[in-house]
């Protein structure tokens, strides 16, 4: 069996190597700067700020023996202030933390119809309802005819827990903030895709299953057990006659967490109308199960739970909705409406309108929503405005006004709702690259 | 079959843009990957900068002399063309504006990045010092006169 591994492995090394020839490379450096206002942390409120710089390098020999590597490093950090009741303002200072990033770093390739990539790569599913996060991984992709197939298979115990967005357990939360790897697991895909199925659709599937390998010890200390699940995935897309498109998936999440059965779903439709060239307007519902309080404490997994769970989970940060108050898949449904025009090449606007409904009694992703009294599903409705402006190929800038109307689960500190009936929030984002 | 109608149409639809010699074209479309010299004049000629009758080592001496010709420099007349230094001649000479770093350092990588940019090149091809095949350099006119001909971009364009 060994000898078999290591013929294959060697296989795969000597069909780039036959074919080296020319060295190609690209390099690039990305900045994106933000700066958000104001950001409510319990009876505080500051000023946050997101910043990256990201480098890129590719490198070329043939088709069949490629390089790519991805990093940098990000800060976050919030200047926090309040207001005591007296109206004496205050500055609480700036808590940040710096973390480095290693999102690729790989060897790829392709063989006449199959291709193949080893190192840490992306894996995301063709919805994004499921994940989207770098790991340490073998995979392949081959097409027949007009099928796509792709399988892979890795590890994520290796990377920055606090640059990955892995979102499920406590640990996963612990690890995103402490400097820790992330938590230990194995994930396994496979995808079809067949795009131009007919003149209006294009079709694709995906499988994921991922075996959590937390320690015993993280699981006592975090308070969590091992969650592991699969997921299935179809989309469906296209265009319906020549000023429609449509978007439509669904995703079935069965699991184990500890001894309790999982079973969860998700899905999303969008459609949006093209009037021109410039303008679009467009519907979008997005929605996934959830559980009620008396059957989980939080959010993410961990502390004790009833015997059978069917709040939807993804495994990473993906398809978040909201500006103002930001939620995760999960326990939500979200209802928006939007119109975005492009006056321009260089320039474009949104306005959007979102309403947000839990479909139980019980946690979401938001940690306003605390009150196991407030039984109401109505979370919010908000509105949002977004400016673009691209004047140059690698420069740009955007400005973002969201208001938020409350629903009862929402609960601010007491003294800082008298200034907060309606959450806004606002914010700038800057990239540059070169 | 494709690839010989594929060259066919490039010869046609070049030799009718800048009535180029099909003998001229015939030789550089024959090359795996395009010389700096025909590169140059062909780039030249698009812009009506050399008459029809103009040489591959025309096109070369005028390269020098322009204000990219630093870059140029560095090439022998027969060396293989850079996918940067094919798209630095062609949008210097249509004066085709770009983003900040190609305003302020005029350099091929950047040139090559804003191609990417606009379209004109796959993001799996962009390797600035990656070797140009000639159809490649023909089709890349073609985008260029077609997109700019009205004398360069604007920021509204």
């Amino acid at each position: 069996m060994k000898n078999k591994i290591l013929i294959i492995l060697l296989i795969i090394l000597i069909i780039p190597m036959v074919q080296l020839g020319a060295y190609e490379d690209n390099w690039g450096v990305r900045l994106d700067l933000n700066l958000d206002f104001p950001e409510v942390w319990g009876s505080q409120f500051g000023i946050s700020t997101d910043d990256k710089a990201k480098f890129f390098y590719r490198g070329r020999w043939s088709d069949a023996a490629k390089i790519e590597i991805d990093g940098g490093v990000e800060f976050n950090g919030t200047f926090l202030m309040g207001v005591d009741s007296d109206f004496n303002f205050s500055y609480n200072g700036l808590h940040y933390r710096v973390y480095p990033i290693l999102d690729k770093i790989n060897f790829y390739g392709n063989y006449e119809k199959f291709g193949y990539k080893g190192g840490r790569q992306f894996v995301a599913d063709p919805a994004g309802l499921i994940l989207n996060v770098p790991f340490d991984a073998v995979s392949g992709s081959f097409d027949i005819g007009r099928h796509i197939f792709r399988v892979g298979a890795g590890y994520t115990g290796l990377q920055f827990g606090q640059s990955t967005e892995y979102y499920m357990t406590r640990t996963d939360a612990i690890r995103s903030w402490d400097f820790a790897l992330a938590a230990p697991r194995l994930m396994e895909y496979v995808s079809w895709e067949m795009p131009a199925l007919t003149s209006w659709m294009n079709i694709s599937a995906f499988f994921l299953a991922l075996q959590d390998f937390t320690s015993t010890e993280d699981q006592a200390e975090n308070k969590n057990k091992r969650f592991n699940a699969s997921y299935i995935e179809l989309k469906l897309n296209g265009f319906l006659g020549s000023h429609f498109i449509y978007n439509l998936a669904g995703v079935g999440q069965f699991g184990s967490y500890g001894g309790t059965s999982v079973t969860a779903a998700t899905g999303k439709l969008g459609i949006s109308w093209l009037p021109g060239t410039k303008s679009q307007f467009g519907v979008n519902v997005i929605s996934s199960t959830g559980d009620t309080w008396d059957n989980r404490e939080g959010y993410l997994l961990g502390g004790t739970t009833g015997n059978k769970l069917n709040q939807y989970i993804p495994v990473s940060t993906v398809s978040t909705q909201g500006y103002v108050v930001e939620f995760d898949l999960g326990n939500l449904t979200s209802l928006s409406v939007f119109y975005n025009n492009r006056p321009s090449k260089t320039f474009s606007w949104e306005l959007r309108g979102t309403a947000f409904l839990r479909n139980s009694d019980g946690p979401v992703s938001s940690l306003f929503v605390n009150d196991k009294n407030a039984d109401e599903t109505f979370l919010g409705a908000e509105g949002l405005l977004g400016f673009y402006w691209r004047p140059k190929s690698d420069f740009g800038w955007d400005w973002k006004i969201g208001v938020m109307y409350p629903g009862e689960p929402i609960v601010l500190d007491s003294f800082v709702q008298q200034f907060f009936p309606v959450l806004y929030k606002m914010g700038f984002d800057f990239s540059w690259s070169f | 079959m494709k690839r010989f109608l594929l060259l066919l149409i490039l010869i046609v639809s070049a030799s009718f843009i800048w009535g180029q010699s099909n003998e001229l074209l015939d030789s550089f479309l024959s090359k795996e990957k395009a010389d700096v010299a025909t590169t140059m004049l062909l780039v030249a000629q698009s812009a009506g900068l050399l008459p029809q009758d103009a040489s591959p080592q025309d096109g070369y001496s005028w390269a020098l002399s322009e204000k990219f010709g630093k870059y140029v420099k560095k090439f022998k007349a027969d060396e293989p063309v850079t996918l940067g230094l094919f798209y630095l001649a062609l949008f210097k000479t249509w004066n085709v504006k770009g983003g900040l770093m190609y305003s302020m350092t005029g350099a091929p990588r950047y040139a090559a990045k804003e191609a990417g940019f606009l379209g004109y090149v796959e993001p799996s091809e962009l390797y600035p010092n990656r070797a140009v095949p000639p159809y490649e350099v023909l089709t890349g006119i073609s985008y260029v006169s077609e997109d700019f001909a009205e004398g360069g971009n604007t920021d509204e364009k």
